[in-house]
This record gives structure tokens, sequence and C-alpha cells, in this order.
């Protein structure tokens, strides 16, 4: 990616407005162009310039967060922010890339905000221009590590550890929940505790896979699934 | 609604022009006998009726006790205690038939003061409540579930400026309670509630708990929403 995505803040309430205002000041990919109060100013906004990603309440005056969407001839990418559970399943009806519940955390923005940085990335992959790559907080500052860089990530208790070429990253989440940001071509599971990236795998020996410098174990759940991808050389 | 003011009869639930309505008493003529049976029936159904604050009032509360954490907020211990205190009324001294009326208007102003706290300089916001109160008591969360449906209303229904007056008096064993709000559209695909539930609700609950001792009289322009209640406490 080349620039900065622009983003747009469409909520009423200013105190949920100076959140997310923090949140985009300290996402290296994020560039806060408008703050909307309401679903009126937010047309006029998007008429008048380029946004490529809202952050949308639902509960707005006059009208909801969800009609609004559905007013918009084309709809930049989306995701919602409420404190209202019960429209997450509309929410995604309507494509958003994810939906946050009031109050979130740092980490729980960027996770959503990941999502929204690889979409608009395989947008420019398909044009053939940067590689990918994914934000992740550690030591209070927010990484930009590269896909290509990254050998393992492994499970610690509450935290994973992303192993990469030029030093490891300690992150406060789930391996579900990074692996649903990572593109499947590029990383496989092998592991409960273990995701490897396939362009780093060395080789096979028994129930180990070599990956940089480190034997990973393979998962007896994993084994099969490996095993045929081995056979059809797809791996 | 066009033309003329009109009155939503909280008795047939219809409206009517103002003129030829001046006053709905909302309390239906009592039975000649209540017997013991009805009265157990009214009682199950004050409990399914009893009040309950809109769980997301308290996640967007706590949304803005959030936000005025990151910026180390001066105003953030004083929400978290106005906070504390509503949780517990509604939480457990709710629980009683009746609570002093005194007690039910500091938690009114607590969540008025919380409500205000979340909202932009549109919010024109004025109350006067009398301050003594005796040893007057009411039933909990009538008068607030008003006050939340202006905020509902008032605040969600424009964009542009938004104002809610709220007045409370007292005399002898009455008081008079008035909520007035601007009237907006409220888009039902954004909507917190299902079509209006709240004030059926406490309707139904005055029916039931003041029965011919109260009136209750709301006016429904296209302009301004008006509740006006007079209790027999």
């Amino acid at each position: 990616m080349t620039s900065a995505i622009p983003c747009a803040i469409i909520e009423d309430e200013p105190l949920a407005q100076n959140i997310l205002k923090k949140y985009i000041e300290d996402h290296p990919a994020l560039k806060l162009t408008a703050v909307c109060n309401n679903a009126e100013e937010a047309q006029k906004v998007l008429l008048r310039q380029d946004v490529e990603l809202l952050f949308l309440d639902i509960n707005l005056p006059k009208l909801s967060g969800i009609s609004f969407l559905k007013t918009l001839p084309h709809q930049p990418l989306v995701i919602f922010t409420t404190a209202y559970p019960e429209y997450a399943v509309e929410g995604f009806d309507l494509d958003a890339i994810d939906y946050l519940l009031k109050p979130f955390s740092f980490e729980r923005f960027l996770k959503a905000a990941n999502k929204a940085v690889q979409q608009l990335n395989k947008k420019e992959i398909a044009e053939q221009v940067t590689p990918s790559f994914i934000f992740l907080k550690a030591d209070k500052k927010v990484h930009k590590v590269n896909l290509d860089d990254i050998l393992y990530i492994e499970a610690a208790g509450d935290y994973i550890k992303i192993m990469t070429e030029g030093g490891q990253y300690v992150v406060n989440d789930t391996l579900k929940s990074l692996q649903e940001e990572l593109p499947p071509v590029q990383f496989i599971r092998v592991h409960k505790s273990y995701i490897i990236s396939r362009s780093k795998i060395k080789f096979f020996e028994g129930n180990y896979v070599k990956v940089g410098n480190a034997d990973i174990p393979i998962g007896n759940s994993y084994k099969e699934e490996i095993s045929n991808r081995l056979k059809e050389k797809n791996i | 609604m066009v033309g003329d003011r009109l009155i939503l009869c909280c008795f047939c639930q219809y409206y009517h022009p103002v003129q030829i309505i001046q006053i709905m008493v909302c309390c239906q003529p009592p039975a000649t006998a209540i017997i013991g049976n009805r009265k157990a029936k009214s009682a199950a159904e004050l409990k399914a009726l009893k009040a309950q604050i809109n769980p997301h009032f308290f996640f967007n509360t706590l949304n803005s006790i959030y936000s005025m954490s990151l910026d180390k907020d001066e105003r953030l211990p004083g929400t978290v205690l106005q906070l504390s205190e509503l949780m517990r009324y509604f939480l457990y001294e709710s629980r009683e038939d009746l609570v002093p009326l005194s007690k039910e208007i500091h938690v009114l102003n607590d969540y008025i003061a919380l409500q205000k706290i979340r909202s932009d300089e549109k919010l024109k916001i004025k109350t006067e409540m009398e301050e003594d109160h005796g040893q007057q008591k009411i039933a909990p969360l009538l008068l607030i579930a008003f006050v939340e449906n202006a905020f509902k209303h008032g605040a969600k229904g424009s964009t542009g400026d938004v104002f809610i007056n709220i007045k409370l008096t007292t005399a002898q064993n009455t008081i008079n309670f008035r909520v007035e709000n601007n009237k907006g559209v409220v888009d039902e695909a954004g909507k917190d509630d299902h079509g209006g539930l709240g004030l059926d609700n406490v309707k139904r609950r005055l029916e039931l708990i003041y029965p011919q001792r109260h009136k209750l009289l709301i006016e429904n322009s296209d302009k301004f929403f008006l509740v006006q209640l007079q209790l027999h406490l």
C-alpha cells in the first residue's frame, strides 16, 4: 500500500468520537479525514471526498447507520461500532468488515482495522503493487510486520509469539483470531499451538517440520491434512 | 399528523384533537369487587412490567467513561460514582414497591447528568425539580421512564438542536411532573426499543399501582412531545 487509508467516523456522541480519533491516529495505515455527527453530514462528506473506510455507529439521530449504508451507491469498507449486539447479523448482511461492541480496546480495534487493511491490500495485490503486511501491537508500539518475514506463530497462554526473520513479537491475542487475519494461501495451521508460513518450510521429518531454525511439532489432528497436501504437492 | 394538535389518549390509544379532549383521566372505573385472584394477577403483571432501563444506556455510558479514562478526564471519578449509584438503584433499591421520592429524584438527576455527558452542545436541557420532598414515597422508576423516552426521541430524532424540559412540583400528597421534548423522526432500523414499548409499559404500571390516583396527559404534536403526569401518592 502506498498511502494511508482515508477514514471517516460517523458517530453522534463526542466521547465515543474521541476514542476512535485516538485509535485512528495511532494506526500508521489509517488517516482520519472526516468526523460526522450524523448520516446527513456523512452523505455530504462522501460526495466531496474519497473515503475508503467508515467507522459507523448504528444508533444515529434520524437516519440509522444501517439505513444510511443502504442509501450509498458505492459502499466504502464499513466497521460498525455500537452498543447493540442484536444488529450484528444485519451488519454482516451488509458486508461489514467487522462489528465493534462499545467499549472496545485498541487491540480489538486493531484487529478490525487489520481486516480492512487486508481487504484493500488484496485489491492492490490483484493489481500487482505491493506485498502485504499486518499491524501488531507489542511493547506499547504498533508494528508493521511484513507477512513475508513471518516464520511461524506460536501460542503461549494468553499471548501469541510471532517469530520473524528480524525478531519476535509478543501479542495479546489468540492463534485462532490471528489466523483469520492471515491469508490462508500463505499460512497453515500445523498444531493447536502453531501456525507456520508455507514459504519458510525447510523440510518435514517425522512429526516435525523445520521452519527457519525451529522444529515445529505437527499436531495429530493436523497430520492427515498435511500429508494430503504433501501428496498433492500443495504445501 | 398534520395541522391541529392531537392528543394521544392513553386510555383508548387513539389521537383526539386538543379542543375536544382537554384532559384524559387514565383510570378505569373500579370493578365493584376486587377478588384476591385478580389482585394476584396484577401483582404478577406488575412484576413482569417492572421497569428496566435500557441496557444500551449502560454500555454507552461505559463507553463514555472509557473515553474519559483515555484522556484522564477530570470528570471521570464523578461519572463513575453517578453510574454506580444508578446501578445500585436499578439493581437493588428499585425492587421495593415504594421508595422515597427524594431518592427517585436524586437518581433521576444522576441519569440526566450521565445523558448530558454523552451529548454534545446541541442538547439544551432544563430541569426544575423541587428539592424538599419530606417523607413522600413513590413507586420506583416511574418518573425516569418518561425522561428516558424524552432522550430517546428528542435526542435521537433530530440532527439539529434538541431540547428537553423537565419540571417537578409537589403539593401535599400530589406531585406534578412534566417532561417536554422536541420531536423528530427516529429511524426504525436503528431503534433500540420495540415500537415505543417503554411508555406503554409505564402507562400500564400507573394503572396498576395508582388506579384512580393519576392523570396522564400526553400531547404528541409534530414539533414536540409533552407528558404531564399528576400522581396522588
